[in-house]
């Protein structure tokens, strides 16, 4: 097993593979930018080092200096979380020329599915099934029209080296081809450092379901069942659910099998997910492999009660994979919501600021994975995603429950976040029902969402403000406000017996 | 003087402090009791219900509360206070009403879509914010002509800059 791990990232996620490494009885280096210095993730490590200015192109994306940092500290692994380095192949190339092992694929394997254009074709080639379009890059205007007349608008331009929402946009005629094409460009360009973009068809209504597997460097191959991440806004997801409630066991084995031919394809070890959409006959079509841990892992490993990071730690250091196919089953249901620093509220704009207070919920089936703690910073050069709160129970509805009361007890000043939103989505039929596709979202009726005001239960918390509001301004012109030791009030101390 | 108005999502509160014990919220009355844990954080209760509360004075008329679990942001003025800001306010309708867009977080301007002397109407972009690698449309939220542009393509802005005004 290793003895260090440099871990490549930031947030959430390197706290969650810090954890990890403690229970592993490994030493955990992180990295950190000038913006960084009160984060969780550089608190909680073993040793912390910065790496450089804020912005992400000057730290968390300086491959040279985080590999030098690597040898310098003698770290025998570096895990790349998800995001910045995980699916980069230069990088990957470099580390394993370093002798420093990558906790993840190899950069072949990278490479085999990291561009979407050379994965759908790999695919086609595996009886994987794919979603109409091409299999190329575009590259011009013209001939991206042609092809989308050619199968139909409406179609979805991608970045080939895109993920994780970003770079993608529907285009439902030709007119607004022009300009879609090139702010997908622009957008690919600054956050994949490539500006290549494809399109396919457009599917209607589809589920966007992802099956979760595990590989070791011994050629054995395992699935960890699927997930749904349909409630997704602008394709980015938001609240994401294992196991899926559409689908049924049949269902379930042809998409695992196929997930499995997929990784197969690519020569893949380390955790893994092959996302497809699913129409409502419950056909499916391969969209992508992400071929790094995923921001929605919690709610597998809650399931199945499988340690993703602490498996993926184990295959690097080249151990077989601690379980049987057979030795896992489906145990109850979990979510997950994302908690952003957005405001659901003015267009879901970024907000950004210092958290004045922060306090997590807990209690039975409650788990929040969290890079943040009060007086931490949401900074504009990163994620605006503050922690995901995923809960557990025996079934869907008992979660959705329970994931309600932990949004409640969620307490976080300073910035505004969409934790109404996410309470909105679970309370609506749809959402209760399981009847919903990706466009689900694009769909709520805002207005509504706004306007009931009146209905939700903020009269209570709006007259609470208001009083201490009052309190505190007359009380900065007269005398302060007593301290509990000193507090007279015979009101308060009244008992009841 | 223990009467206030409060500014609260939209809707308009009148709070009198009656004395140690009660207050009343647009003239209901309600026992209160307040104690003070730190210098923002407050135990309050209201009738029976206690709530866990801080306060953050963002300027003389303006505080951020969290109330439990509930995050918001008020503004509060004394019914004196109140009644000089509606005369100020009835004298500026009388004259040439500009509206002035604010950029609602910090980033970097990425393109300006728009020249003073442009007929927008409301829900049209007016400018492209980069802001956490992803590109936010700063949208008029009224009808009108621009009058001005106070930033440039390429600049970075903090949050509550102004970025463009409209008559």
């Amino acid at each position: 097993m290793f003895k260090k791990i440099l871990i490549a990232n930031r947030g959430e996620i390197a706290v969650r593979v810090i954890k990890a490494c403690r229970e592993l009885g490994i030493k955990s280096a992180a990295i950190y930018s000038d913006a960084d210095l009160t984060s969780l993730h550089a608190r909680m490590a073993d040793e912390a080092f910065n790496i450089g200015a804020s912005p992400s192109s000057e730290s968390y994306l300086n491959k040279t200096k985080i590999i030098e940092l690597a040898k310098k500290i003698d770290a025998d692994a570096i895990h790349p979380g998800y995001g910045f380095f995980s699916e980069n192949t230069s990088f990957i190339e470099e580390v394993e020329k370093s002798g420093i092992t990558f906790i993840g694929p190899t950069s072949k394997s990278v490479k085999m599915m990291g561009s979407k254009t050379a994965a759908r074709t790999l695919m086609s080639k595996n009886k994987v099934p794919v979603v109409p379009g091409t299999l190329e890059a575009i590259s011009n205007v013209e001939e991206g029209i042609k092809i989308s007349e050619n199968i139909g608008f409406p179609v979805l331009l991608k970045a080939s080296a895109g993920g994780g929402g970003k770079g993608m946009r529907k285009v439902t005629s030709k007119d607004e081809f022009k300009s879609a094409f090139e702010s997908t460009k622009r957008e690919a360009l600054k956050s994949f450092a490539n500006d290549e973009v494809y399109l396919e068809k457009f599917i209607e209504s589809p589920k966007h379901i992802e099956v979760q597997v595990i590989a070791d460097k011994h050629g054995n191959y395992r699935h960890v069942f699927e997930r749904e991440c349909s409630i997704q806004r602008r394709h980015q997801k938001i609240i994401e659910e294992a196991p899926s409630s559409f689908v049924d066991s049949i269902t379930r084995d042809k998409i695992t099998a196929a997930a499995i031919q997929a990784a197969k394809a690519c020569s893949y070890f380390n955790a893994g997910t092959i996302e497809f959409l699913m129409d409502t006959n419950k056909e499916f079509y391969f969209l992508e492999m992400n071929t790094r841990i995923q921001v929605e892992h919690p709610v597998t490993e809650l399931i199945s009660g499988i340690d993703l990071v602490k498996e993926q730690i184990s295959i690097a250091a080249g151990n077989i994979i601690s379980f049987n196919q057979n030795d896992i089953r489906i145990n109850g249901y979990a979510l997950e919501c994302r908690i952003y620093a957005e405001d659901p509220e003015n267009s879901f704009l970024p907000s950004t600021g210092k958290i004045l207070l922060y306090k997590e919920p807990n209690g039975i089936g409650v788990r929040v994975d969290s890079g943040f703690a009060a007086d931490s910073e949401i900074s504009i050069y990163y994620d605006p995603m503050i922690a995901k709160l995923i809960c557990w129970d025996r079934d869907r509805s008992n979660a959705i429950c329970r994931m309600n009361r932990a949004l409640d007890e969620f307490q976080i000043a300073g910035i505004t976040t969409n934790k109404k939103f996410l309470n909105y989505i679970l309370n609506t039929d749809e959402f209760a029902s399981g009847n919903y596709d990706i466009n689900f979202i694009d769909n709520l009726n805002y207005t509504s969402l706004l306007s009931d005001k009146s209905s939700n239960n903020n009269d209570e918390y709006e007259i609470a403000a208001s009083v201490l509001a009052a309190l505190k301004k007359s009380n900065r012109k007269s005398s302060k406000t007593k301290s509990a030791s000193e507090s007279s009030n015979t009101w308060w101390e009244q008992k009841y017996e | 003087m223990n009467e206030f108005v409060v500014r609260i999502n939209g809707s308009l509160k009148q709070i009198k402090i009656v004395n140690e014990n009660i207050v009343e919220i647009d003239n209901v009355q309600m026992n209160y009791a307040i104690t003070e844990l730190s210098p923002s954080k407050f135990i309050l209760k209201i009738n029976n219900k206690i709530y866990e509360t801080s306060l953050w004075k963002r300027s003389d008329s303006e505080d951020s509360i969290l109330v439990n679990n509930y995050y918001t942001n008020l503004n509060i003025r004394t019914t004196l206070q109140e009644k000089a800001y509606k005369l100020l306010s009835a004298s500026q309708s009388n004259t040439e009403k500009v509206t002035i867009i604010k950029s609602p977080m910090p980033g970097l301007v990425f393109k300006i879509l728009k020249n003073a002397g442009d007929n927008i109407v409301k829900g049209e972009t007016v400018m492209i914010l980069e802001a956490m690698k992803m590109e936010n449309e700063i949208k008029s939220n009224v009808d009108g002509t621009i009058k001005e542009i106070f930033v440039s393509e390429g600049k970075p802005v903090e949050k509550y800059i102004s970025l463009f005004s409209l008559k």
